[in-house]
């Protein structure tokens, strides 16, 4: 969802780890005052091996189920669950897919559209059992089953027979996943999808042991162990205890480190206590990560240069847009978008959002930094003020009618930034009428009705790959019903072009489509481009490894761990 | 008697089954598609209707509403096979993204609301009944000056604004009690009831307020009453008079707090979000917030049974005491 629910963002306080999702936008943050520190910051020292690592958050429960599960490759889930692909991170370069379970990132054949994945040799669960490609096809399939939705699930549109399929619980499987032995597996989509090694990497990969039954609703707690850690014991509520996986293979993991010897998730905590506990730093909060900083303590950051210090800030993040729905009068005219391009102040909205430190860097591109295909371009050169008078003279004579622009109330600081698009373009004589809305019928509103002119809301991708960047929000297909074009973009020219880069497995010839493919969009000027939002944590100062990479925009928990 | 009482019975249950029916239109009335959230990313139109297909949300806002009413009764199955999801009478629905009855889920959370709520009540028994009428004893004193002053001043302040200030003062500032978290009775009743202090003080106090304005006023009336002066005039002694005026402060203000005890059971979302315990209040907001139609639907209605429960023994008592309210 695009721009999910800020509130749901602010809940997730921990390091992304808990994290349902870091697609929908604007992930904006709490932070709402210009702060000082730099982005990036954050420790990157090898963590000592052993000890209790504290993670916090506000959510209640933890779901365990991969099926089930939204969390990105860095995320939680990942501890307890390998994939067959997984995410290497680093403090300095971009995010990139690595081999998990799978002895290489996928073998592509037949253009593209079947791929062939080889396990290592020697793979155990915790209870012992061998996990074998029949594993992966099981935990695969029973992510169809009616019960078990809700995860990431590019796979269910891209294998063959996916469509009417509903899991396993019936005795019917997916012939498009073939184990022609214990150590093979192979999918066959329905399209080319270069992607489908980053595809690979999400929750309902993991292997579930076939023959054990569903798991529903045990595995939401207890799910069978593949990653250094497994769960020791749950509390609904208030904690959730993880210790080590003695069948864990350090050498078969070229990602996680497995530092502590447990990991104790401290649930339901109130946000703003939390934050002011994190910059105490007293007692077991030292070995706490994880806490987003809130609004409330960053003059605290600000004043105190250790609590600064253990304070790391996304250097990229969720790409914010001004949505301009083209399919209404007035702005299916591209002069008109055009001149949009260079009538907003883009500087007063990243002020609002929190200055160019905590609220996000100014961005002239539809991608963002750290996604495949970023290129850094300004098509619209103007001051970050904008260019009024440059504004005016595209629009000439053009007249048109008051715009609307919903906005989402719920959404810190949205009214503000709502107001200053109004001031901007009231400065080109045109009116707009502004209307705040609950997050749930904004939602409706802007990507089910066609009953507003302008919105603000921003994207980032399930993975930091360009389709899941751009297709979501700029494809034909994806407008109305619920999707996230929001700007009612057609151009059966990026249409096509988005299906042949999908195609496209070779990596630099990929990335220069996207950045191509991005382009080509903005020259249709169906967004302005405002800011990649950024997101700032604060860890206690015996937590190691906090850096935030470029993608996603919180710490890598499969890294975590103490200092001593 | 017998009449009185199933007609009472019987209007619990209409009561109860409209209630049910607003929820579910309320929540059909709103944005968001419960089955649209479990859809997951990116959602595939047929996905999304297997999911409805599934959830039952497919059909009519009335023909869930009647599925749900006879859940209650008999029981409900999600799905066929043998991996279907089973909720057993009385079903208060399901929810699919926890993957458990609600009726279970209540089961779960009671304990802590419980709690909560009955040390709360107690506390604010306590407060009411001591304040109250010791400050009509000394009325127009230094004491009644306070009692009424603070009692406003407490009634008049949201429990979430002195549960902040308590989490502020005793928990951060002077450091005396824990702020949050529940500790089981069964794991370390010493550590329950510790964690629960700040709780109980701040529903005790605002709840026993409302009590001690309502028993000081009541105690007045009572002393003035023509049939306890005539008893001073007679010459029993003051304390036998007030002791007896007590006595009758004390109906009208169980009443009260047999309706709010109700009311805390149903979820005491304030005092519950503010010291992060989860009980059925934290439930009900939780199932709000994350569109799961069956949690909401199921503890609105436990919430509203316990208080239209609470009412009906209220109600069977004072049958009892006055037998005019059996005929009225």
């Amino acid at each position: 969802m695009l721009r999910r629910r800020s509130a749901l963002i602010a809940a997730s306080t921990l390091v992304g780890a808990i994290a349902l999702t870091s697609c929908n936008a604007n992930s904006r943050g709490n932070a709402t005052n210009s702060g000082s520190a730099s982005a990036g910051g954050g420790a990157a020292a090898a963590p000592k091996q052993g000890g209790t690592l504290l993670e916090y958050t506000s959510s209640k429960e933890i779901h365990f189920d991969p099926a089930k599960s939204q969390n990105l490759g860095t995320s939680t889930i990942h501890l307890l669950a390998r994939g067959l692909t997984t995410w290497k991170t680093s403090p300095t370069g971009n995010t990139e897919l690595a081999p998990d379970l799978a002895t290489n990132t996928g073998t592509a054949s037949d253009g593209g559209k079947t791929w062939t994945f080889k396990l290592k040799s020697g793979l155990k669960y915790a209870d012992g059992g061998a996990i074998t490609a029949q594993d992966i096809k099981f935990g695969v399939e029973r992510s169809f089953d009616p019960q078990l939705q809700g995860g990431l699930s590019y796979h269910k549109a891209l294998l063959v027979g996916g469509e009417g399929y509903q899991g396993p619980a019936k005795g019917k499987h997916l012939d498009s996943i073939q184990t022609p032995d214990a150590s093979t597996v192979v999918f066959h989509l329905n399209k080319a999808f270069a992607d489908f090694p980053w595809v690979a990497s999400m929750p309902a990969f993991a292997p579930i042991p076939v023959g054990k039954g569903m798991g529903i609703p045990a595995y939401d707690r207890t799910p069978p162990s593949s990653g250094p850690y497994q769960v020791a014991s749950y509390t609904v509520g208030s904690k959730v205890t993880l210790k080590r996986n003695p069948n864990w293979q350090k050498d078969t993991d070229p990602v996680r480190l497995g530092a502590p010897d447990t990991i104790t998730y401290e649930m339901g905590l109130d946000p703003d206590t939390l934050a002011q506990r994190m910059v105490d730093d007293q007692g077991n909060d030292k070995n706490g990560a994880g806490v987003q900083v809130t609004s409330a303590i960053v003059p605290k950051i600000n004043a105190d240069p250790s609590v600064k210090a253990r304070t790391t800030v996304s250097p990229s993040g969720a790409a914010e847009y001004l949505i301009l729905n083209t399919s209404r009068p007035g702005l299916s005219n591209l002069t008109v978008r055009k001149a949009f391009q260079y009538a907003i102040n883009k500087q007063s909205l990243q002020t609002i959002a929190g200055g160019p430190t905590y609220g996000g860097a100014i961005s002239t591109t539809l991608i963002p930094p750290g996604v495949q295909g970023y290129q850094e371009y300004d098509l619209y050169k103007a001051p970050a003020t904008g260019d009024t008078a440059k504004a005016k003279q595209l629009l000439g004579g053009v007249k048109l009618p008051t715009l609307s622009l919903v906005y989402d109330s719920t959404s810190p600081g949205q009214a503000q930034q709502a107001a200053s698009i109004q001031a901007d373009l009231k400065k080109l004589g045109v009116n707009v009428k502004l209307t705040g809305q609950d997050s749930d019928a904004w939602q409706a509103t802007v990507s089910q009705s066609n009953n507003f002119d302008l919105t603000i809301s921003g994207w980032q991708a399930d993975y930091p790959g360009a389709y899941a960047q751009l297709q979501p929000v700029f494809a034909a297909s994806q407008v109305g019903g619920g999707n996230f074009n929001l700007s009612k973009f057609k151009d059966p020219a990026v249409d096509k072009a988005i299906v042949d880069a999908t195609a496209l497995t070779n990596a630099d010839e990929a990335a220069k489509a996207w950045a191509k493919i991005d382009q080509q969009i903005l020259q249709q000027a169906p967004v302005v481009p405002l800011y990649y939002s950024h997101q700032a944590y604060l860890n206690g100062s015996n937590v190691t490894n906090t850096y935030i990479p470029t993608f996603p925009t919180y710490p890598n928990v499969l890294i975590q761990g103490l200092r001593k | 008697m017998a009449w009185y009482l199933a007609r009472r019975l019987a209007a619990s249950v209409v009561v109860l089954l409209a209630i049910s029916f607003c929820v579910y239109l309320l929540f059909y009335s709103g944005p968001s598609d419960p089955a649209r959230v479990l859809c997951g990313k990116p959602c595939q139109p047929e996905r999304l209707s297997q999911i409805k297909q599934f959830m039952g949300t497919d059909k009519s806002a009335v023909v869930q509403w009647v599925d749900f009413v006879k859940g209650l009764f008999v029981g409900r199955t999600y799905g066929t096979g043998a991996e279907a999801a089973r909720c057993a009478a009385p079903c208060f629905g399901f929810s699919f993204d926890q993957r458990q009855s609600v009726t279970s889920l209540i089961w779960s959370r009671l304990p802590i609301t419980a709690s909560i709520a009955i040390g709360g009540a107690v506390v604010s028994l306590i407060v009411g009944m001591t304040l109250g009428p010791l400050a009509a004893r000394f009325r127009g004193g230094v004491l009644d000056g306070l009692v009424r002053g603070g009692s406003l001043l407490l009634v008049a302040m949201p429990a979430y604004l002195l549960g902040l200030l308590a989490i502020l003062v005793f928990g951060f500032q002077l450091n005396m009690v824990p702020v949050s978290g529940y500790v089981p009775l069964s794991e370390s009743p010493v550590d329950w009831a510790w964690h629960l202090i700040l709780p109980w003080c701040v529903l005790g106090l605002i709840n026993g307020a409302a009590y001690a304005r309502y028993a000081r006023n009541q105690m007045l009336d009572e002393l003035g009453s023509d049939y306890l002066l005539a008893e001073r005039a007679t010459g029993a002694s003051a304390r036998r008079v007030r002791r007896t005026a007590r006595r009758s402060v004390w109906v009208p203000v169980t009443t009260l707090f047999g309706i709010d005890l109700a009311l805390m059971l149903g979820g005491t979302i304030f005092t519950e979000k503010v010291f992060s315990m989860h009980g059925i209040g934290d439930l009900l907001l939780g199932g709000v917030s994350s569109h799961d139609l069956g949690i909401v639907v199921g503890t609105a209605l436990f919430g509203a049974a316990l208080i239209i429960v609470g009412n009906l023994i209220v109600d069977i008592v004072q049958g009892f005491i006055d037998p005019r309210v059996r005929r009225g």
